[in-house]
């Protein structure tokens, strides 16, 4: 999906829910949000500070040592 | 091995895209727009779903979700190497424990 989650939102809370029934939802939100990392490649690098803001964890300081679970999620 | 949540922006706060069933269980919130109101819905969501290992906050510019494509949630597995070895469909369909679990199993084979 090209466009940001916060639109992608706002369209869908406007889209009728018999709409909904109809269009392969899942085929279409996989495809959209399929995005641009595939297996194997470098995961890209970020630094981002903990809940607590106590710390700054980077990702590459872990390469070389431990593999890395991500698991993305909000509360909602 | 480190795992991480990645607190990612909102999937479905009150002012853009609300669900019943979050209204039902008393999650509503809305978009948060700065980086402290993010921590306070961060804190939030750890606290009340018990998430026990260390939560990492996304900036309000959403360049680490960007980079990732994690809304609204996905589970992604990296070698010791740096290199992606799973990334789970998007969720909600794609976000699937178990395939993560294979894919560890199959890491420390």
């Amino acid at each position: 999906m090209r466009q940001p989650p916060d639109f992608f939102g706002r369209v869908m809370a406007r889209t009728p829910s018999p709409l909904m029934m109809v269009l392969p939802f899942e085929t279409l939100w996989t495809h959209a949000r399929a995005g641009v990392l595939h297996l194997g490649d470098p995961a890209p690098d970020f630094s981002l500070p903990t809940l607590d803001h106590k710390n700054t964890v980077r990702l590459s300081s872990f390469r070389g040592s431990k593999p890395v679970v991500l698991v993305f999620g909000s509360y909602t | 091995m480190a795992f991480y949540a990645v607190y990612i922006q909102e999937a479905h706060p009150s002012d853009i895209w609300q669900m019943r069933s979050n209204v039902r269980e008393g999650v509503v919130f809305q978009n948060p727009r700065t980086d402290g109101e993010r921590v306070q819905v961060a804190e939030s969501c750890v606290r009340r779903l018990g998430i026990r290992f260390p939560a990492l906050i996304d900036g309000i510019d959403n360049s680490v979700e960007r980079l990732y494509t994690g809304w609204p949630d996905r589970l992604m597995l990296i070698d010791r190497e740096g290199r992606l070895v799973y990334k789970s469909e998007p969720g909600p369909f794609g976000f699937e424990p178990s395939q993560l679990e294979a894919a560890l199993r199959q890491l420390f084979r």
